[in-house]
Formats: structure tokens, C-alpha cells, sequence
């Protein structure tokens, strides 16, 4: 199967975001992806880079990210790989339903905004390193 | 990110946002946001001009709904994009902060 592979590197700062957010949507233009499907990547990108970049690694600056889109015929994915401590964020339960708004919880809205806006989330654990497969439709 | 406050009458205070709310956009506001929010009880955040919305931002007017609770007032959204208006509803978030399309119906839902 033809895909394409766009890669950036980042460092554990949490500045990187907007670097990050800049390549996607400069990307999502060049792939003339949908104003919707280009927002709910970046929601997605921007969530899953910060969970790294705030609980993976030490707060030196110092550590990479790797971030890949690969773009496939009928689906497009978002990579990110970190070398940080083991973390599966699929593992946290999504927030209940019917909850207040005392008592609604805002950990882990990252993961649950991911849950709810890509097709299907993927963690593995290879080679030391953390590696979280973000999937949508294409287009 | 930007932060316009307006008083309307009947002591209704719209906080206008513009920018994308992500993380940076959350912490430039976030103070502000914190402080308005425990002095008004009747506001409405205008989204029109918010481009974009994640966690991070999610946290921020979650917070400003609690506080603005807390002190006995209203919190209703105002006009978001639609794919800010999703976030809003996929997140469950729209619960407590119920969203209008219409200044004339957030103002009725505040006073």
C-alpha cells in the first residue's frame, strides 16, 4: 500500500506544543484534509505531546518526542514516541457520566478528548520506549 | 490569546475570548479568567473568536464555571465554533456550562 510518512522531532518543553501545532496544520493543508479532521488531530496532537512532555520525562528540555503523521489510503495516523517512563494513558478510566460540576474531574480530559475525537487509540511498550498510535478517517 | 471584558446591563459581564485555547493560550488567561470569575455572578464567555479548544483550556472555563457557582451566579457559553462547540459536547463539559447561540438567550439565562 502507497502511504507517506511526515516526521518532526520535538523537545520536552511544553513551548514545543505550538511548534508541533504549526507543522500539523501547514501539513493538513499540503493533505487538503477537512477544517474538522485537521482540528481534532491538533486536539489530539496537542493532548497526547503534553501528557509526554509533562509526565514522561524529567523537566530538563533535554528528551525527544518523535511525532509522525502516516498518511494511508483510507485512514491517516498520528505517531508519537517518547523514551520517557512507561505510560499507557488508554489504561485511565474515562470520566463518569452524570457528574456534577463539583465533581467532574479535569485530569485525564486529555485522554478522554482523544477517546472521543479519533477513530481508534493505540499504545504499545517496544524497545523502551512509549509509542501511541493516533488513528482517524481519511479524509 | 485575548480577553475583552464587557459589562451589559442588568450586571451581566461577557468575557470575549479570541485566540486559540490551547495550553498557551489557557495560561495567558488564566489569572484573569480566575480573578472575574470570582467577582461577577452573571457571565457569559463569548467563544466566537476562539479558534481552538483542548484540555487545557477545557480546565480554564471549568474553573471559572466552579467559581462563579460557588458565588451563587450563572455561567453560560456563547456562540463557539462548531468544532469548539464539539469538544465542548464529546467532553461532557457542556453539562455545566450550557452553551447559546444567541446573546439575547444567554443574557435571559444568566440574569
Amino acid at each position: 500500500m502507497n502511504s507517506q510518512t511526515h516526521r518532526l522531532i520535538l523537545r520536552n518543553d511544553l513551548a514545543e506544543v505550538a511548534v508541533a501545532a504549526d507543522w500539523l496544520n501547514t501539513l493538513a493543508v499540503d493533505l487538503e484534509l477537512s477544517k474538522a479532521r485537521t482540528f481534532e488531530m491538533g486536539v489530539c496532537l496537542e493532548e497526547a505531546i503534553s501528557n509526554v512532555i509533562r509526565f514522561a520525562y524529567p523537566p530538563d528540555g533535554k528528551q525527544q518526542i518523535s511525532v509522525s503523521v502516516r498518511v494511508l489510503a483510507a485512514s491517516i495516523e498520528i505517531v508519537v514516541e517518547d523514551g520517557g517512563v512507561s505510560f499507557n494513558p488508554l489504561e485511565l478510566d474515562p470520566p463518569e457520566r452524570h457528574l456534577t460540576l463539583d465533581t467532574f474531574p479535569v485530569g485525564g480530559l486529555g485522554v478522554h478528548l482523544m477517546r472521543c475525537l479519533a477513530r481508534g487509540l493505540d499504545y504499545e511498550r517496544i524497545s523502551q520506549k512509549n509509542r501511541l498510535t493516533i488513528s482517524f478517517n481519511r479524509p | 490569546m485575548k480577553l475583552d471584558v464587557i459589562e451589559l446591563d442588568n450586571g451581566i459581564t461577557k468575557l470575549a475570548l479570541a485566540g486559540r485555547l490551547d495550553i498557551a493560550g489557557a495560561q495567558e488567561v488564566d489569572m484573569q479568567f480566575n480573578l472575574l470569575s470570582n467577582s461577577k455572578r452573571a457571565v457569559i464567555v463569548d467563544l466566537s473568536s476562539v479558534s481552538f479548544l483542548a484540555s487545557m483550556g477545557l480546565r480554564t472555563l471549568l474553573a471559572a464555571a466552579r467559581n462563579v457557582k460557588i458565588n451563587g451566579g450563572r455561567f453560560v457559553l456563547l456562540n463557539p465554533d462548531a468544532n469548539v462547540e464539539k469538544v465542548l459536547i464529546v467532553s461532557g463539559t457542556s453539562d455545566f456550562m450550557p452553551i447559546y447561540h444567541d446573546l439575547a438567550d444567554a443574557c435571559a439565562a444568566v440574569h
